[in-house]
Parts: C-alpha cells; structure tokens; sequence
C-alpha cells in the first residue's frame, strides 16, 4: 500500500483526520497569528507586568510585560521551524543511509547498523546535551543536534523495511529491466516504505519539540531574546507561584501541537498494513 | 547453562565494544568544542607555561586518537579525571558514583510507575475495547506522550504540592537517610517522568495484548476449557510480555533523557543536574564523565532487558 | 465399519446421539443485518461413531465445529433451535456452565498444531494444568504418561521438558490429542487435524485417529475436504455446500452412489485428480459471496441440472430410502 492509498483511506479515519486539521490548524495560527498580533514578542512594557489572562493578553503578560500569546506565537516559529529542520535532515540523511545499506548488505550494512546503534545508545537528551556543550547554543547547532538523535531511527526502520521490499517480484522485475539502483530506490521502494516513515516522522517531531524546548527551558538551547517555547517556560518558572498562567499556557500550546502530529502519526500507522508495521518496528 | 555463558560473554562484549566507541565519540565530540580545558581549569590569565605544562599533564598536546586512548585508558583504572569548575579539583568519578544513587532511585521508581500504571491501563483498555473505559484511556494516553515532562513537572508541583499540599514541591532527601522521606520528595520527579512513559508503554501494551488476543493458541486454549483468566494471563498477557520487555528496555534511554530536566526542576542532586551544572560550567571532564555514565546505563539496561527477554521466551535461543 | 440408521426415536437409549445440532445459523454481525455464513446445519452423532463434514474451503465447516463449542469470534452471531449434549440442550447454558463441559466433554483439534500451543510454556505446563483441570493434581505426570501411550509417543518425560517450537508439526499434533483426551470427552471435534501435516506424518495421524476410534467410546467429527481421508475414516458424511447441509448419509452408501449434483460433482472432481484425467471434470463457476447469496438453491448458479423451480426457493433436507440406510439429500431433484 502506497502513500496515495492510504490518503484516500486517511480521509475516512477520523483519528488521522483530526490530528491533520489540529496540526493545520497550529500551523495557520503559528504562520499568520503573528501578522495579525497587535504586540511585539520583544519589547517590554513595564505599565503590564504579570497581568493575568484577560481579554487583551489572553495568556496574560509576563515578567516585562509582554504579551504571553504573541511571544508563544514567535516562539512557536522558531521552535517549529527548527524542530521540522532538524526532523527533515535527520530523516534525510537515515531514510539514505538505511536504504543504501539495505540494499548493498553485508559489511557496509553492518558497519552502519553498527554506527546507529552506538549513536542509539545515548539517550537523545543526553546526546543534545553533549552536542550543544560541544557545539555550542544557537539554532542551527540544535537543528544538528535533532537531526543526530533521530537519524539511527530512521536509518533503522527504513532499513528493515528496504530488506523486507527487496525481495519481491516488483523490485527484481525492475533489476532486470536494467533500471539504476537509485531509481529503484527512489521509485520503487520508496513509495512503498513512505507511510511508515510518515508515522516516524510525525513522532520524531513530537520528541523533537520537546527536546528542543527543554534544552531552552535549561537555557543551553536558544538564546534570548529569540523567543522559543521552551525560554518562555524558562521565563515563567521564575515567577511561576505568582503568575503561572506564563508556563501553563505555554505548555498548554506546545501539547496542542504535539497533540497534533501524535494524532497524525496514530492515525496514519492505523492504516498501514500490520506486516509492514511489524517490520517497521513503529 | 554452558550456551547461556557464551551467549552472556558475547552480550557483554558487545556492550564493551559500544561503550568504547561510545567513549570515543564523547572525547571526540567535546574535543570539538571551542574553548580550551587548560584555560577554563587554570583561568585566563594563565601563564603560557602553566597552560603548557596543564596542557601536557592531561595530554591534550596530543593528536585525537592519542587523547582517545588516554580516556579509555583512565576510564578502565576507574578515572574520569578531575572536575574544573562545578566542585574544583574533585574526581569526577566520586562526584558522580555520589549521585548515581539519587538519579537510579528516581529512575527505577518512575520506571516502577511507569510499568505499573501501562500494565493496569493496558489491560483495561483491552478488556474493554470499544467502549467507555477504552476511548477514556487511549485518549489519556495520546494525551500523555503530548506532554513536555518539564511541563508536566509545574502541572505537579501545582496540583499536588502547592494545591493540596501532598508533597514537597522542591528538594531531595536520599535513600540512605531516610526511606519514607526519599519516596515523599521523589514522588513529584518519578511521577513526571513516568506519565509519559506510563502513556507509551500502555498504547504498547494495549495494541500487543489485542494482537495476542486473537492468536490461535489463545482459541486452543479456550477450547481446552481454560477460564477467560487463566487465558488472559498465561495465554495473553504472558505472550505479550515478551514484546512489551523490549519496549521498556528501548524506552530506558528516554526515560534518563526526562531525568536531565526534571533533576533540575525539583533539585535532585542527580548525574542529570550534575551534567546541565558541567555544561553551564564548561566542566569539560565532568560533561564527558556524565555522559558515559548515561551511555553506559543504557548499555547495562539493555543488557538486563536482553537477559530477562531470552528468559521469558523459550523461542530464543541464547 | 458399519452403517448405522439415522437417529429415531424408537432406538435404545445407546444409541441416542450424544451430540445433536438442530438448525445451527452463524452470521456475520452487520450494520445493516447479518451475513450468515451457515445456516440450517443438522447434526447427530453418537459414541464410537465417527461423522465426517466434507466440503471444500469456504463452505462454512470449520464455523460449524467452532460454533458448537461457542469458539467463534464475537463478530459471529450463533443461533440454533437447539444443541443437545447427552440428551441436554447446552446452547442455553450459561458461559460459566458451558466452560466446565468444553475440554472435559467437549473437545476440540485444530487444523495447525504448532498454533495450538501457548508458546510461552512448556509441554508439560499445558499438561499439568489441563489434568488439574480436569481434577487430576498430584501425581499428574504419571497420568501423562498414560495419555501419551495412547497417542503412541513412549517418551513422556522429554516431552514434557520440551517447548512447542522444538516439536514437529506431528508430534504436536500428538501431543494435543493427548491433551485433548485428558479430559476423556464425549465428543472431539476434529477441524482437518491433518492438513498442515506432510503425507507419512499425516496418515500416521489419521491411523492414530482410526486406533482411538475403536478404543475410545467418544465420538467423532471429523471435519476435512480431503474425500479419501473421509472414507477411511468416517461412518456418516455430511457434505457441505455454502454453510449448509447438502447431502447426508453412510459413508460407504454415498460414496457408492452419491445423489447431490455437488456432491457428484466433487467426486467426480476427486477421482479425475486421481486418475490424472486430461480433462478435469470440474463444477464450473464458484462459491456464493457472502453478501450475494441467492434466494433458492444455493448451488444452483453452478448446477448443470439446474431448472426454473431451483430459484424460486431454498430446497430442504428430504429423505431418501434406498435400502443402504437413511439418507437425505437437500435437492429438488430428490424431493
């Protein structure tokens, strides 16, 4: 079953449905709500210092004065941005790896199931944690960060399922009508492996949102001033007995969001075919 | 007995072979930071032949395989070196086998709660699938792999400290001090790491106990005329074990990940606070003994998970 | 083998069937109403006896057996005007009761023995609980013993160490039989306990299953699309067509001269596979969807014999008297 036929069926699964609409719905907001703000993420205004939530600041401001609901919105565009970057990058570089070693066996499979595994055996907090002491805070240097922690999954469910495709009829038809070895990859199996890969990646951002609001809220992640979700929370658990709408609000979005792509990715590994699930290890 | 010996002398090889690589990859990666350990140990304004001399005592002068070797060296006598800035020129090996203790209680204890919780939830949401029950605890559990731990961590110390006073929202009492108290202050921590995992490992559990449920030993079985009991847990849930024990293994690494942050939240002084402390700090040896600690955590739970796996399951052959 | 009248009334209380199935229906829960998958099954069978279904795959045989022993999965709703046991309705039990009859009384086999078997558990697990089961609790394995003789397996003791992957298919087999003989039951359903097995381990089975035939007083259902295991073992056959009944009567007899166009047609069939015939006389078209079952006869649409009358309605099960015993034949034909 291709991605094609389980759009057709995801249009009558309710599950991936909603996760789908909830996860447009976080992107408009996050895209357009900012040009529709009224406030600047930034600037401080000490006249509304922790004003509770109210019909003008309706996640209320924070310590500066600022508006909680547009920093949220800013923050949210970048930790997304960031997060969907560094997905994207590590499901590139695993979805290459994986199928290439499936596909060439032996030692070279073995080398690089070996490489993902070493790099599996660190907790991807913890290997965050190393990266951005080694590399440094900043945007780019997390993007890497969750691109390292999420490639060995990739890698090794696209894999599994490249050595369980490999064999059947379609694929040898195709060795034998002489095609390339990419272009079977690529239009061959590909296809075929795409919805569980879908799955991985829509939890992997779950994860990664996450990870990258933690490593912020402990402030080794994004610097201020940007705002991220992740240092609003770190802002709000200062006064959080006084104004905790600051860190419960903020929460409150980024499970929204995850709520989302968790919904998506449940709905979507509903659909796939049990076998190939298994082989997926999702 | 002898095929169980050669199978857990290959485990253990294995982990040492990644536990080297591993160890190989944090000395290199940190070899990578900007900064210099001598000036961050000897301050800056270090003369160039203190720097010198610091620089060839802990062998930084030479190539990065050198200094690799040197590491597993050290680290096979037990030596992780000594810390610079969070508890100056302390080894860092007693630094953490101090906290050690802290981070396996609070980890153990949400793990505990973790497994219990997805072992009740699960089989609720599958003795009850279709209706009420299910809808409530599948929900919960989306739900609850949506929530950030850190988050989570306030929602708690809202609820149940501040609101109803249950427990104490800051602190850590240890082990050795005193049981019951240890257990009151690691409630908070354990609970917010385990909510996630509890979420996980119950949709686990529930979609392998519904996979198990229609096999066609568990029809055998009800034809002998076993009761619908007697099925669930020696037919259903036993054969589900098997893949569920895997899952916790796999989902260890995640759970030390949430003790990094929720340490920190609540002051746990744990090997999670004592690495974000090096980081903030640019303690470059405790950073590196930190890591290997976690490293080599997952390593021996993955171990563990192996061992009691090819003990529940007959099939596996060591 | 000799074959016996069908029940009436008159006969001894011996030879009461201990079984009778009247009018079984299965069907699949729908929305919009229920699929049946079989209907108006009538079955009879008594001690020492044992009654063959014969049908191809599809024709609602293995629904039959399973739903006589409340096996069939919640999907299926499972209606009857009655299932007797030992001269008791059992249809109307309780969950609880119907329990305490189904292993002990009731028994059942299934067509893959290396599924039959909790995989988690040794031999000797299934073997301590079923005869705990089955009130036998200290000196079990002394009882085990026993139970393997009579399946013809003498090493009891390794067996009972041993896990179900570490078995062949036909061991296996075995060592369900004897599970299933622990019980002592009236009446085991066997469903093709046969069909996974290859050629020598499988008549070595169905040889197994002949001794326990004459040796045991239980009775036999014998469920299976092979004809010539049906006719080496079985004393009635019912062949089935499409959930129902379509013809009914002493093994021998109906081979001899089988009457329903489908029956002869899969005899037919059989013996054109044997004799590697250049044309196989086959019965053209195929089994009725589920969904899409006509209104008359079910076999109609395939029957070279077919006529107007055929569609206008389902024909009933009607006796037929030719001297070799009582048969019956669901076809207008005979009516």
């Amino acid at each position: 079953m291709n991605l094609h036929d389980i759009w057709r069926r995801a249009r009558r699964n309710s599950t991936a449905l909603l996760g789908l609409g909830l996860w447009l719905a976080v992107v408009a907001i996050v895209v357009f709500g900012p040009l529709v703000s009224p406030y600047d993420p930034t600037k401080m205004n000490f006249l509304s210092v922790l004003k509770p939530p109210s019909l003008a600041h309706p996640f209320g401001t924070d310590s500066y004065g600022r508006d909680v609901l547009t920093r949220v919105l800013y923050g949210a565009q970048v930790s997304l941005s960031v997060c969907i970057a560094g997905v994207a990058a590590g499901a590139v570089g695993g979805i290459g790896f994986g199928m290439v070693s499936a596909y060439l066996g032996r030692g070279y499979d073995m080398t690089l199931m070996r490489i993902a595994d070493l790099l599996s055996a660190f907790p991807s907090f913890v290997l965050a944690l190393l990266l951005m002491f080694a590399l440094g805070p900043g945007a780019l240097n997390i993007m890497a960060a969750i691109a390292l922690c999420y490639l060995p999954s990739f890698a090794r469910t696209s894999r599994n399922m490249t050595m369980a495709v490999k064999g059947e009829p379609f694929v040898e038809a195709a060795q034998l009508m002489g095609q390339r070895t990419s272009r079977i990859l690529i239009m061959e199996i590909l296809p075929i492996i795409a919805a569980a890969l879908v799955v991985q990646a829509s939890t992997a951002a779950a994860f990664a949102v996450i990870l990258e609001s933690g490593l912020s809220f402990l402030g080794l992640g994004i610097q201020p001033p940007t705002p991220t979700l992740g240092g609003i929370m770190s802002d709000g658990k200062d006064y959080f007995q006084r104004a905790p709408w600051v860190l419960t609000f903020t929460g409150l979005s980024i499970c929204i969001a995850l709520l989302g792509l968790n919904l998506i990715g449940d709905g979507i590994r509903d659909l796939m075919d049990p076998k190939l699930r298994k082989v997926a290890d999702i | 007995m002898r095929r169980f010996l050669f199978y857990l002398g290959g485990r253990l090889l294995g982990a040492a072979i990644t536990l080297i690589a591993g160890v190989s990859v944090i000395v290199l990666v940190l070899k990578l930071a900007p900064g210099d350990p001598a000036l961050t140990a000897l301050g800056e304004e270090a003369t160039p032949q203190a720097v010198a001399a610091y620089r060839a005592q802990y062998h930084l002068d030479r190539p990065i395989w050198t200094q690799t070797l040197y590491a597993l060296g050290d680290l096979a006598r037990g030596n992780l070196g000594k810390s610079l800035t969070v508890a100056r020129d302390l080894p860092v090996a007693s630094l953490i086998l101090d906290r050690l203790p802290n981070t396996a209680f609070v980890g153990l204890y949400a793990l505990a709660l973790a497994i219990a919780i997805s072992l009740v939830v699960g089989t609720i949401a599958t003795l009850r699938r279709g209706r009420l029950e299910d809808t409530v605890v599948t929900s919960a559990a989306v739900l609850g792999i949506s929530m950030p731990d850190f988050w989570l961590s306030y929602l708690l110390i809202l609820a149940l400290a501040l609101g109803l006073g249950l427990f104490p929202s800051y602190g850590f009492v240890p082990l050795g001090d005193s049981i019951p108290q240890a257990f009151l202050y690691g409630s908070l921590p354990a609970m917010a790491i385990a909510a996630p995992m509890a979420a996980s490992f119950s949709r686990f559990l529930r979609a392998t106990l519904l996979e198990t449920v229609g096999q066609d030993y568990v029809v055998a079985g009800r034809a002998l005329g076993f009761s619908e009991p007697f099925l669930f847990v020696h037919f259903v849930l036993r054969n589900a074990l098997i893949p569920y024990v895997t899952k916790v293994g796999m989902q260890v690494s995640y759970l030390l990940g949430g003790v990094v942050v929720v340490e920190r939240i609540f002051g746990v002084p744990g090997v999670g606070s004592l690495m974000v402390d090096g980081c903030f700090g640019r303690d470059y040896p405790l950073v590196q003994g930190c890591a290997l600690t976690f490293v080599g955590l997952v390593l021996a739970t993955n171990l563990f998970i192996d061992l009691v796996c090819a003990r529940l399951d007959p099939r596996r052959a060591y | 083998m000799s074959a016996e009248p069908k029940a009436a009334l008159d006969k001894p209380v011996l030879d009461k069937p201990v079984l009778e199935v009247r009018k079984l229906r299965v069907a699949l829960r729908q929305g919009g109403g229920d699929l049946p998958i079989v209907e108006g099954v009538d079955l009879a069978v008594r001690r020492g006896e044992v009654l063959g279904i014969l049908g191809e795959s599809g024709s609602g045989k293995t629904v039959t057996g399973s739903a006589v022993l409340r096996l069939t999965p919640a999907s299926m709703r499972v209606s009857a005007e009655g299932i007797f046991f030992d001269g008791t309705r059992i249809d109307t039990l309780d969950d609880a009761a119907f329990r305490d009859l189904r292993g002990k009384r009731l028994a059942m086999i299934f067509q893959n023995p290396t599924a039959s078997f909790n995989p988690a558990k040794s031999i000797g697990w299934h073997f301590r609980w079923m005869l705990k089961r089955c009130g036998i609790g200290g000196p079990w394995r002394e009882r085990a013993r026993e139970l393997f003789a009579k399946v013809g397996i003498s090493e009891s003791q390794a067996m009972l160490r041993l896990y179900p992957h570490q078995l062949s298919g036909g061991m296996l087999q075995r060592a369900l039989i004897a599970l299933v003989l622990a019980g002592e039951p009236a009446v085991i359903i066997a469903d093709e306990p046969t069909t996974n097995l290859d050629n020598i381990v499988e008549r070595q089975v169905i040889a197994l299953f002949d001794t326990l035939r004459r040796t045991t007083s239980a009775a036999f259902i014998f469920i299976t699309h092979d004809i010539g295991i049906a006719a080496t073992l079985c004393d009635r056959i019912a062949v089935m067509y499409a959930g129902e009944i379509v013809e009914e009567g002493p093994a021998a007899a109906l081979f001899s001269a089988p009457k329903h166009p489908y029956t002869k047609g899969l005899f037919a069939t059989a013996t054109a596979l044997e004799r590697r015939d250049a044309v196989l006389s086959e019965i053209p078209g195929e089994l009725p969807a589920l969904g899409a079952r006509p209104a008359g006869c079910l076999f109609e649409p395939r029957c070279t014999l077919a006529r107007a009358q055929c569609r206008r309605a389902r024909p009933a099960m009607s006796s037929l008297v030719d001297g070799s015993g009582q048969r019956s034949v669901r076809c207008v034909l005979y009516a």
